[in-house]
């Protein structure tokens, strides 16, 4: 396919691919997993989404409390004043139909509610008894619907809000002042009423439906760091033992209780399964991931082709495929952030050599893998670089060197701020799950010396 | 100020279904404020929209609850916008002292520096199209692709496009505003 387009790139970061249908989305993704011009936009993209987030995040008012359900339910005439979970048939628009509906219901059904809420409905108005019937009720009901719209211009009037901040809210003397007319009979609640509808919110008040289980590979080696998530951008991160636990608040699960849950990290296809999932449920989903069909090749080609520009040592094929080369690359472009927000990126610490000030964080892309560079300087006022992603799942915990190399000249790099005495040091190791990259201006002893402060 | 938008119209179709309405109020009261004090810029008119967005949901008891509540309230914070500026035009004789002193202390007199961030954010905001605005106020206040392409008419696979270039111009609109606020302080 051509290249991702930007709303596409927006949507996969939004974890919403699926909003262009399932063929697109995984034409999209099967295009990330391999474009590494793709990947650099998609960072770029991700730049902007959040740093639009965080413009609007800082714009909004200060979180006033929510004024208690209750005053807003005494509020509405047809709303859970009665009832907060029931079963309830929604009208359309002609009272006729309406009526005719809740006739083949049966009256019964709707005189007991009638009778649960007398007090309420025998405010109802002066031209309608309540006590007759069910259908003369229901017309009103419906009539009053029509009429809401359209509200006086006195209550227009009446309605204007004085200053101060305390007014209104739960004051039910003020509310239905507020209220056209019509309705305004109906305001008032049955206080039985009330107390089932402060029951109710105590028992769900903070009801969430969690989702777990473990990430591994087909032969069922744990992933660490693999991202799990909804659709709708609530998502977690594995455990180095590849579990998860994704707990979503009740407001982000849909209607249906039909959820998409999918765990993916880079290297492996990403995986999708439905759940079904209720406030107060647990699920347990666990994934197997297969490797991507990622072109390897292609990365081995475009470290080489950084490489050879610069480095002496022609670099031999295979440790190229095995230790991914120092992330310099004429397209990488790095955006500076916070220490927070490049861990959150990363889905786990920085590693730091202990004792050496940082002079800045950036994240961006490296190789094509997203990747966090830090620097920080020596003591001799040289330039460390640390790149650090993620090691592909197969890597051991265990601290390693995978491979050491100086180059006699710093001239291929891109970043003038490396000193250019002595030659360039560069050394891969892996560690704690990360591949980490180190370049400096030093002799290959110092600098692992140095790394071995590592931490 | 108080104009009730106009009636919404919903497909007839009679499906029974189970609300719980105090747990919706819980979870999208404060996302319904946040969205609306971007619409209307007053901490206590967003409030006051909120509610009465919530009192005609339970009213009406739509069967999508969150999706329902962002239209109406998108609605009355237009006709609150229209309100606002006829009310300037034609009655601005009429307005007693109380009001005036009233409209007199913006909110930006209460934290001046909150004030300026989010005078700043209104004025990059007011350079996007009214859809984008909305298409990004809406992803902002919590709800899906889905959601929106519902609530706006446009067709799903739009919303990534339009969140896109949405955001580009925010981000650009903002960071020339601030570097504008750096060279004058």
């Amino acid at each position: 396919m051509l290249h991702v387009d930007e709303g596409q790139l927006h949507a996969y970061l939004d974890g919403e691919l699926a909003s262009f249908g399932a063929a697109e989305a995984r034409d999209v993704e099967a295009h990330l997993a391999t474009c590494p011009v793709c990947r650099i936009r998609l960072e770029e993209a991700r730049w902007i989404r959040d740093r639009a987030n965080a413009i609007l995040r800082h714009s909004g008012p200060a979180e006033l409390p929510a004024p208690p359900f209750e005053s807003i339910a005494s509020r509405s005439p047809g709303g859970p004043a009665r009832d907060a979970r029931r079963w309830r048939l929604r009208s359309g628009a002609t009272a006729a139909w309406a009526a005719s509906i809740i006739l083949a219901l049966g009256l019964g059904w709707f005189s007991r509610e009638m009778t649960r809420s007398g007090e309420q409905m025998a405010a109802v108005s002066e031209s309608a008894h309540p006590a007759t019937s069910g259908e003369t009720a229901v017309t009103q009901d419906a009539h009053l619907r029509q009429v809401a719209p359209l509200p006086a211009q006195s209550e227009v009037q009446a309605r204007r809000a004085p200053a101060d901040a305390t007014r209104m809210r739960s004051a039910v003397g003020k509310a239905t002042a507020a209220l056209p007319r019509s309705r305004i009979a109906a305001a008032a609640p049955a206080p039985a009423a009330k107390d089932a509808v402060a029951g109710e919110m105590g028992v769900q008040a903070d009801t969430v439906a969690i989702a777990s289980g473990r990430v591994t590979t087909e032969a069922g080696v744990p992933i660490a760091n693999a991202q799990v998530h909804l659709g709708s951008g609530t998502g977690t991160i594995t455990a180095p033992d590849g579990t998860y636990s994704l707990t979503i608040p009740a407001s982000r699960l849909p209607e249906s209780a039909e959820l998409t849950i999918t765990a993916q990290v880079i290297g492996m296809n990403p995986e999708a399964h439905r759940l079904t999932l209720k406030p107060g449920e647990t699920a347990v989903q666990d994934f197997q991931l297969e490797p991507a069909a990622l072109a390897l090749d292609a990365l081995v080609v475009t470290s080489q082709g950084t490489r050879s520009a610069g480095g002496k040592e022609p670099r031999k094929a295979a440790s190229a495929a095995a230790a991914p080369g120092p992330p310099v690359s004429a397209e990488s472009r790095w955006v500076p952030v916070d220490r927070a927000e490049a861990e959150r990126r990363l889905g786990g610490p920085i590693l730091t050599v202990a004792d050496l000030p940082i002079m800045d964080i950036a994240v961006g892309t490296a190789d094509g893998e997203p990747t966090v560079r830090t620097r920080q300087r020596t003591g001799d006022g040289k330039t460390l670089e640390l790149f650090q992603r993620v090691a592909s799942p197969t890597a051991g915990d265990k601290r390693q060197v995978r491979s050491v190399e100086t180059a006699e000249s710093a001239e291929p790099t891109q970043d003038r701020t490396i000193g250019n005495n002595g030659g360039i040091t560069t050394i891969v190791l892996e560690s704690s799950g990360y591949t980490i990259t180190a370049r400096a201006p030093l002799p290959p002893d110092s600098l692992r010396v140095l790394l071995s402060e590592l931490r | 100020m108080w104009l009730v938008p106009a009636a919404e119209s919903w497909p007839c179709t009679p499906i029974p279904v189970s609300i719980d309405w105090s747990e919706v109020y819980r979870t999208t009261y404060q996302e319904l404020v946040r969205f609306l004090h971007r619409k209307v810029w007053d901490a206590d008119r967003a409030q006051d929209l909120a509610q009465e967005a919530f009192v005609r949901a339970l009213d009406q008891e739509p069967m999508n609850p969150r999706a329902w509540l962002f239209r109406v309230a998108t609605n009355l914070a237009r006709d609150e916008a229209r309100m606002v500026v006829r009310r300037k035009k034609h009655l601005t004789l009429l307005r007693t002292e109380a009001e005036v002193a009233e409209a007199a202390v913006p909110e930006a007199s209460r934290d001046l520096e909150q004030g300026e961030r989010m005078e700043a954010v209104r004025r990059a905001l007011d350079t996007l199209t009214e859809r984008d605005r909305d298409v990004l106020l809406l992803w902002d206040a919590g709800l899906n692709y889905a959601e929106i392409a519902a609530q706006t008419g446009l067709a799903a696979g739009a919303i990534g496009t339009t969140l896109a270039r949405a955001r580009h111009r925010l981000v650009e609109a903002h960071t020339a505003l601030e570097g504008k606020h750096a060279a004058r302080g």
